[in-house]
Protein backbone atom coordinates (compact mmCIF):
# COMPACT_ATOMS: atom_id res chain seq x y z
CA UNK A 1 0.00 0.00 0.00
CA UNK A 2 1.88 3.11 -1.42
CA UNK A 3 2.34 6.04 1.23
CA UNK A 4 -0.94 8.56 0.27
CA UNK A 5 -2.97 5.24 1.05
CA UNK A 6 -1.49 4.63 4.25
CA UNK A 7 -2.10 8.59 5.28
CA UNK A 8 -5.40 7.87 4.80
CA UNK A 9 -5.75 4.90 6.51
CA UNK A 10 -4.11 6.90 9.39
CA UNK A 11 -6.47 9.51 9.33
CA UNK A 12 -9.24 6.95 9.37
CA UNK A 13 -7.75 5.27 12.03
CA UNK A 14 -7.55 8.83 14.44
CA UNK A 15 -11.88 9.13 13.95
CA UNK A 16 -13.53 7.66 16.93
CA UNK A 17 -16.63 6.37 16.49
CA UNK A 18 -19.07 8.13 18.49
CA UNK A 19 -19.25 6.92 21.62
CA UNK A 20 -22.85 5.23 23.06
CA UNK A 21 -24.66 7.46 24.77
CA UNK A 22 -25.28 6.70 28.82
CA UNK A 23 -29.09 6.09 28.04
CA UNK A 24 -28.85 3.94 25.08
CA UNK A 25 -26.15 1.66 27.43
CA UNK A 26 -28.81 1.41 30.28
CA UNK A 27 -31.50 0.31 27.54
CA UNK A 28 -29.16 -2.26 26.29
CA UNK A 29 -27.83 -3.79 29.48
CA UNK A 30 -32.00 -3.89 30.29
CA UNK A 31 -32.97 -5.62 27.25
CA UNK A 32 -29.56 -7.89 27.86
CA UNK A 33 -30.91 -8.66 31.37
CA UNK A 34 -34.55 -9.00 30.36
CA UNK A 35 -33.98 -11.52 27.22
CA UNK A 36 -36.53 -14.16 28.72
CA UNK A 37 -39.20 -11.24 27.75
CA UNK A 38 -38.40 -11.46 24.57
CA UNK A 39 -39.65 -13.89 22.28
CA UNK A 40 -37.20 -16.17 20.20
CA UNK A 41 -37.44 -15.53 16.86
CA UNK A 42 -35.32 -18.29 15.53
CA UNK A 43 -38.58 -20.10 15.27
CA UNK A 44 -40.11 -17.79 12.91
CA UNK A 45 -40.66 -19.84 9.34
CA UNK A 46 -38.93 -17.39 6.71
CA UNK A 47 -40.52 -17.88 3.46
CA UNK A 48 -37.61 -17.10 0.44
CA UNK A 49 -39.63 -16.61 -2.71
CA UNK A 50 -38.04 -17.96 -5.29
CA UNK A 51 -36.29 -15.33 -8.04
CA UNK A 52 -38.69 -14.60 -10.38
CA UNK A 53 -37.36 -11.85 -12.61
CA UNK A 54 -36.08 -14.04 -15.18
CA UNK A 55 -39.51 -16.22 -15.62
CA UNK A 56 -40.49 -14.71 -18.92
CA UNK A 57 -37.18 -13.50 -19.81
CA UNK A 58 -36.24 -17.50 -21.08
CA UNK A 59 -39.45 -19.02 -21.54
CA UNK A 60 -37.91 -22.03 -19.78
CA UNK A 61 -40.44 -25.16 -18.99
CA UNK A 62 -40.27 -24.73 -15.00
CA UNK A 63 -43.06 -27.41 -14.36
CA UNK A 64 -40.29 -29.77 -15.67
CA UNK A 65 -40.30 -31.79 -13.10
CA UNK A 66 -43.92 -32.92 -13.93
CA UNK A 67 -42.59 -34.25 -17.62
CA UNK A 68 -40.08 -35.47 -16.77
CA UNK A 69 -41.39 -37.73 -13.73
CA UNK A 70 -43.94 -39.30 -16.99
CA UNK A 71 -40.52 -39.75 -19.03
CA UNK A 72 -38.95 -41.67 -16.19
CA UNK A 73 -42.21 -43.57 -15.62
CA UNK A 74 -42.40 -44.94 -18.48
CA UNK A 75 -38.76 -45.82 -18.99
CA UNK A 76 -38.67 -47.45 -15.46
CA UNK A 77 -41.65 -49.00 -14.55
CA UNK A 78 -43.25 -50.53 -18.25
CA UNK A 79 -40.49 -49.90 -20.51
CA UNK A 80 -43.19 -49.72 -23.16
CA UNK A 81 -44.24 -46.39 -24.25
CA UNK A 82 -47.71 -45.94 -25.69
CA UNK A 83 -47.92 -43.11 -28.20
CA UNK A 84 -50.70 -42.31 -30.57
CA UNK A 85 -49.67 -41.99 -33.99
CA UNK A 86 -51.03 -41.50 -37.45
CA UNK A 87 -50.06 -43.44 -40.64
CA UNK A 88 -51.53 -41.73 -43.57
CA UNK A 89 -53.52 -39.29 -42.27
CA UNK A 90 -56.78 -39.38 -44.31
CA UNK A 91 -58.56 -36.28 -45.48
CA UNK A 92 -61.69 -35.86 -44.75
CA UNK A 93 -64.20 -33.54 -46.52
CA UNK A 94 -66.51 -31.43 -43.92
CA UNK A 95 -69.36 -30.25 -45.87
CA UNK A 96 -71.34 -27.46 -44.71
CA UNK A 97 -74.94 -27.54 -44.17
CA UNK A 98 -77.06 -26.21 -47.15
CA UNK A 99 -73.47 -25.67 -48.77
CA UNK A 100 -71.55 -27.53 -51.64
CA UNK A 101 -68.75 -29.56 -51.34
CA UNK A 102 -66.17 -26.93 -52.81
CA UNK A 103 -62.62 -26.68 -52.11
CA UNK A 104 -63.15 -23.44 -49.78
CA UNK A 105 -65.46 -25.33 -47.53
CA UNK A 106 -62.96 -28.36 -46.65
CA UNK A 107 -61.07 -28.84 -43.75
CA UNK A 108 -58.41 -31.65 -43.30
CA UNK A 109 -58.94 -33.64 -40.37
CA UNK A 110 -57.49 -36.64 -38.44
CA UNK A 111 -59.83 -39.70 -39.18
CA UNK A 112 -59.91 -41.55 -36.25
CA UNK A 113 -60.18 -45.08 -37.87
CA UNK A 114 -56.49 -44.30 -39.01
CA UNK A 115 -55.48 -43.77 -36.07
CA UNK A 116 -53.49 -46.76 -33.97
CA UNK A 117 -51.10 -47.26 -31.40
CA UNK A 118 -48.01 -48.38 -31.96
CA UNK A 119 -45.09 -49.55 -28.97
CA UNK A 120 -41.82 -47.34 -28.10
CA UNK A 121 -39.22 -48.78 -26.18
CA UNK A 122 -37.03 -46.65 -24.08
CA UNK A 123 -33.56 -47.02 -25.32
CA UNK A 124 -31.56 -44.64 -23.18
CA UNK A 125 -32.36 -41.62 -20.61
CA UNK A 126 -29.97 -39.22 -19.60
CA UNK A 127 -30.05 -35.85 -17.46
CA UNK A 128 -27.63 -33.24 -18.63
CA UNK A 129 -26.62 -30.02 -16.13
CA UNK A 130 -26.76 -27.02 -18.92
CA UNK A 131 -25.51 -24.99 -16.39
CA UNK A 132 -25.30 -24.13 -12.33
CA UNK A 133 -25.44 -20.77 -11.02
CA UNK A 134 -25.11 -18.81 -7.57
CA UNK A 135 -28.38 -16.53 -7.18
CA UNK A 136 -27.98 -15.33 -3.48
CA UNK A 137 -27.26 -16.22 -0.12
CA UNK A 138 -30.58 -16.85 2.15
CA UNK A 139 -30.32 -16.24 6.14
CA UNK A 140 -33.35 -17.11 7.60
CA UNK A 141 -33.40 -15.28 10.74
CA UNK A 142 -30.87 -16.37 13.47
CA UNK A 143 -30.45 -19.81 11.47
CA UNK A 144 -27.51 -21.12 9.13
CA UNK A 145 -26.99 -19.02 5.89
CA UNK A 146 -28.04 -20.95 2.74
CA UNK A 147 -26.60 -20.64 -0.81
CA UNK A 148 -29.43 -20.76 -3.73
CA UNK A 149 -28.01 -22.72 -6.62
CA UNK A 150 -30.11 -22.09 -9.96
CA UNK A 151 -29.45 -25.77 -12.01
CA UNK A 152 -30.26 -25.49 -15.75
CA UNK A 153 -31.21 -29.02 -16.64
CA UNK A 154 -32.26 -30.90 -19.64
CA UNK A 155 -33.87 -35.03 -19.59
CA UNK A 156 -32.99 -36.42 -22.75
CA UNK A 157 -34.75 -39.71 -23.73
CA UNK A 158 -34.46 -41.95 -26.72
CA UNK A 159 -37.25 -44.21 -27.81
CA UNK A 160 -37.29 -46.85 -30.18
CA UNK A 161 -40.02 -47.81 -32.66
CA UNK A 162 -41.08 -51.23 -33.68
CA UNK A 163 -39.07 -50.19 -37.19
CA UNK A 164 -35.97 -49.45 -35.47
CA UNK A 165 -36.40 -45.54 -35.84
CA UNK A 166 -35.42 -43.57 -32.62
CA UNK A 167 -37.71 -40.79 -31.40
CA UNK A 168 -35.46 -38.58 -29.42
CA UNK A 169 -37.86 -36.51 -26.20
CA UNK A 170 -35.85 -33.29 -24.44
CA UNK A 171 -37.16 -32.21 -21.25
CA UNK A 172 -35.65 -28.61 -20.57
CA UNK A 173 -36.08 -27.73 -16.78
CA UNK A 174 -34.95 -25.27 -14.09
CA UNK A 175 -34.58 -26.62 -10.70
CA UNK A 176 -33.11 -24.55 -6.86
CA UNK A 177 -31.37 -25.55 -4.17
CA UNK A 178 -30.55 -24.63 -0.88
CA UNK A 179 -26.65 -25.66 0.02
CA UNK A 180 -25.83 -24.70 3.63
CA UNK A 181 -22.98 -21.69 4.00
CA UNK A 182 -20.16 -22.75 5.86
CA UNK A 183 -19.80 -20.36 8.80
CA UNK A 184 -18.05 -19.85 12.36
CA UNK B 1 -31.29 -16.13 48.79
CA UNK B 2 -33.41 -13.61 46.95
CA UNK B 3 -30.38 -11.24 48.35
CA UNK B 4 -27.82 -13.23 46.40
CA UNK B 5 -30.03 -13.79 43.27
CA UNK B 6 -29.89 -9.69 43.42
CA UNK B 7 -26.62 -9.65 43.95
CA UNK B 8 -25.89 -12.03 41.20
CA UNK B 9 -28.01 -9.80 38.82
CA UNK B 10 -25.83 -6.95 39.71
CA UNK B 11 -23.20 -8.30 39.17
CA UNK B 12 -24.26 -10.10 35.66
CA UNK B 13 -25.54 -6.30 35.10
CA UNK B 14 -22.51 -4.68 35.75
CA UNK B 15 -20.67 -7.08 33.67
CA UNK B 16 -22.67 -5.93 30.53
CA UNK B 17 -22.53 -2.68 31.16
CA UNK B 18 -18.69 -2.33 31.34
CA UNK B 19 -18.30 -4.81 28.25
CA UNK B 20 -20.95 -2.19 26.80
CA UNK B 21 -19.14 0.71 28.00
CA UNK B 22 -16.27 -0.17 25.88
CA UNK B 23 -17.14 -2.21 22.69
CA UNK B 24 -20.88 -0.50 22.55
CA UNK B 25 -19.76 2.18 20.15
CA UNK B 26 -18.04 0.04 17.70
CA UNK B 27 -21.00 -2.31 17.35
CA UNK B 28 -23.13 0.35 16.84
CA UNK B 29 -20.64 2.01 14.36
CA UNK B 30 -20.71 -1.13 12.48
CA UNK B 31 -24.57 -1.21 12.60
CA UNK B 32 -25.24 2.18 11.44
CA UNK B 33 -23.32 1.61 8.84
CA UNK B 34 -25.44 -1.43 7.64
CA UNK B 35 -28.65 0.88 7.79
CA UNK B 36 -30.15 3.68 6.90
CA UNK B 37 -31.56 5.14 9.51
CA UNK B 38 -30.25 5.69 13.67
CA UNK B 39 -33.48 4.16 15.26
CA UNK B 40 -32.67 1.05 12.90
CA UNK B 41 -29.55 0.66 13.87
CA UNK B 42 -29.99 0.77 17.42
CA UNK B 43 -32.92 -2.07 16.66
CA UNK B 44 -30.63 -4.21 15.13
CA UNK B 45 -27.86 -3.52 17.39
CA UNK B 46 -30.16 -4.80 20.60
CA UNK B 47 -31.92 -7.49 18.55
CA UNK B 48 -28.06 -8.33 18.64
CA UNK B 49 -27.08 -8.24 21.93
CA UNK B 50 -30.52 -9.50 23.26
CA UNK B 51 -29.90 -12.81 21.59
CA UNK B 52 -25.98 -13.00 22.80
CA UNK B 53 -27.57 -12.69 26.42
CA UNK B 54 -29.81 -15.25 25.88
CA UNK B 55 -27.11 -17.55 24.36
CA UNK B 56 -24.44 -16.77 27.40
CA UNK B 57 -27.48 -17.55 30.13
CA UNK B 58 -28.08 -20.34 28.87
CA UNK B 59 -24.64 -21.58 28.43
CA UNK B 60 -25.15 -22.28 24.41
CA UNK B 61 -22.74 -19.77 23.03
CA UNK B 62 -19.63 -21.57 21.68
CA UNK B 63 -16.55 -19.76 23.01
CA UNK B 64 -15.53 -17.01 25.26
CA UNK B 65 -15.38 -13.49 25.27
CA UNK B 66 -13.50 -12.82 23.08
CA UNK B 67 -15.91 -14.37 20.36
CA UNK B 68 -18.51 -12.17 21.65
CA UNK B 69 -17.37 -9.36 19.19
CA UNK B 70 -17.04 -11.79 16.00
CA UNK B 71 -20.86 -13.06 17.03
CA UNK B 72 -22.04 -9.80 17.23
CA UNK B 73 -20.98 -8.26 14.12
CA UNK B 74 -22.63 -11.56 12.24
CA UNK B 75 -25.52 -11.51 14.54
CA UNK B 76 -26.10 -7.50 13.66
CA UNK B 77 -25.79 -8.23 9.51
CA UNK B 78 -28.37 -10.79 9.44
CA UNK B 79 -30.61 -8.56 11.32
CA UNK B 80 -29.97 -6.34 9.35
CA UNK B 81 -30.57 -8.37 5.94
CA UNK B 82 -33.81 -9.54 7.46
CA UNK B 83 -35.04 -5.96 8.82
CA UNK B 84 -34.02 -4.72 5.50
CA UNK B 85 -36.61 -7.96 3.69
CA UNK B 86 -38.92 -6.99 6.48
CA UNK B 87 -39.24 -3.25 5.58
CA UNK B 88 -38.50 -3.46 1.93
CA UNK B 89 -41.78 -1.38 0.91
CA UNK B 90 -42.13 0.27 4.06
CA UNK B 91 -39.01 1.52 4.23
CA UNK B 92 -39.02 2.84 0.41
CA UNK B 93 -41.45 5.39 1.75
CA UNK B 94 -40.17 6.06 5.14
CA UNK B 95 -36.51 6.11 3.41
CA UNK B 96 -38.24 9.50 1.45
CA UNK B 97 -39.85 10.71 4.45
CA UNK B 98 -35.94 10.60 6.40
CA UNK B 99 -34.67 12.11 3.34
CA UNK B 100 -36.83 14.62 3.56
CA UNK B 101 -36.15 14.92 7.34
CA UNK B 102 -32.26 15.14 7.02
CA UNK B 103 -32.57 17.96 4.02
CA UNK B 104 -34.32 20.18 7.01
CA UNK B 105 -31.82 19.31 9.52
CA UNK B 106 -29.18 20.03 7.72
CA UNK B 107 -28.60 16.13 7.38
CA UNK B 108 -26.56 15.56 9.96
CA UNK B 109 -26.14 11.79 11.52
CA UNK B 110 -22.91 11.94 12.34
CA UNK B 111 -21.18 8.49 12.99
CA UNK B 112 -17.85 9.70 14.27
CA UNK B 113 -16.47 11.90 17.25
CA UNK B 114 -15.22 15.14 15.82
CA UNK B 115 -13.23 16.13 19.21
CA UNK B 116 -9.24 16.63 18.53
CA UNK B 117 -9.43 15.66 14.73
CA UNK B 118 -9.66 18.43 11.70
CA UNK B 119 -13.42 19.31 11.27
CA UNK B 120 -13.39 19.69 7.53
CA UNK B 121 -11.13 16.75 6.73
CA UNK B 122 -13.38 13.90 9.48
CA UNK B 123 -16.57 15.34 7.98
CA UNK B 124 -15.30 14.43 4.06
CA UNK B 125 -13.79 11.13 5.05
CA UNK B 126 -17.21 10.51 6.97
CA UNK B 127 -19.04 11.67 3.85
CA UNK B 128 -16.96 9.29 1.23
CA UNK B 129 -17.11 6.42 3.82
CA UNK B 130 -21.00 6.76 3.82
CA UNK B 131 -21.06 6.99 0.03
CA UNK B 132 -18.73 3.79 -0.76
CA UNK B 133 -20.78 0.58 -1.42
CA UNK B 134 -21.25 -1.33 1.47
CA UNK B 135 -19.30 -4.08 0.52
CA UNK B 136 -15.95 -2.08 0.92
CA UNK B 137 -17.28 0.16 3.97
CA UNK B 138 -18.15 -3.02 6.09
CA UNK B 139 -14.32 -4.05 5.35
CA UNK B 140 -13.31 -1.29 6.18
CA UNK B 141 -15.54 -0.29 9.56
CA UNK B 142 -14.89 -3.71 10.40
CA UNK B 143 -10.94 -3.60 10.26
CA UNK B 144 -10.00 -0.29 11.45
CA UNK B 145 -12.51 0.65 14.45
CA UNK B 146 -13.68 -3.18 15.00
CA UNK B 147 -10.34 -4.38 15.21
CA UNK B 148 -11.19 -7.54 13.26
CA UNK B 149 -8.64 -9.58 11.17
CA UNK B 150 -9.31 -10.49 7.29
CA UNK B 151 -9.81 -14.02 8.35
CA UNK B 152 -12.46 -12.67 10.76
CA UNK B 153 -14.05 -10.32 8.24
CA UNK B 154 -14.29 -13.33 5.82
CA UNK B 155 -15.80 -15.03 8.12
CA UNK B 156 -18.32 -12.41 9.11
CA UNK B 157 -19.24 -11.74 5.52
CA UNK B 158 -18.99 -15.50 4.13
CA UNK B 159 -16.09 -14.25 1.63
CA UNK B 160 -12.76 -15.76 1.86
CA UNK B 161 -9.27 -13.80 3.45
CA UNK B 162 -8.08 -12.73 0.28
CA UNK B 163 -11.55 -11.04 -0.84
CA UNK B 164 -11.82 -9.21 2.60
CA UNK B 165 -8.55 -7.52 1.99
CA UNK B 166 -9.06 -7.10 -2.01
CA UNK B 167 -12.10 -5.17 -0.73
CA UNK B 168 -10.19 -3.32 2.33
CA UNK B 169 -8.11 -1.90 -0.57
CA UNK B 170 -10.19 -0.85 -3.30
CA UNK B 171 -12.10 0.99 -0.21
CA UNK B 172 -9.15 2.61 0.57
CA UNK B 173 -8.17 3.66 -2.73
CA UNK B 174 -11.85 4.70 -3.19
CA UNK B 175 -11.81 6.89 -0.63
CA UNK B 176 -8.77 8.27 -1.55
CA UNK B 177 -9.78 9.47 -5.01
CA UNK B 178 -12.77 10.85 -3.54
CA UNK B 179 -10.31 12.75 -1.31
CA UNK B 180 -8.57 14.34 -4.23
CA UNK B 181 -11.91 14.80 -5.94
CA UNK B 182 -12.44 17.22 -2.63
CA UNK B 183 -8.96 18.94 -2.79
CA UNK B 184 -9.33 19.34 -6.96
CA UNK B 185 -12.73 20.70 -6.03
CA UNK B 186 -10.73 23.07 -3.19
CA UNK B 187 -12.97 21.41 0.00
CA UNK B 188 -10.37 20.72 0.95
Amino acid sequence: MDSELQKIETDLERMSPGSMPEGMIRRMEEAMEGWQEVPEQDEIEKVVPFPQEERSDRGETRSGWSLWAAAASVALLGGVAAMVLTVEPTPRKVVERGGSSAGDSTATMINPEALHTIELAPKTAKRTILDASDRDVIIPNGSRPMRLMRIDLVDRVVFLSPDGEEVHLEVPSVNYQLIPVPTD
Amino acid sequence: MRNSGTYAMKEKSSRWREWLSEHGSKLLLFARQQTRRQEDAEDILQEALVKLARKVDEGIFVGGQEAWMPFLYTQIRREAIDLGRRNDRRKKREDTVVEDEQCQSGGEDAWFESAGYDEERRSLLEAALKELPGKFSDVIVMKIWGGRTFAQIGDILEISMNTAASRYRYGIEALRKRLSGARIRGDL
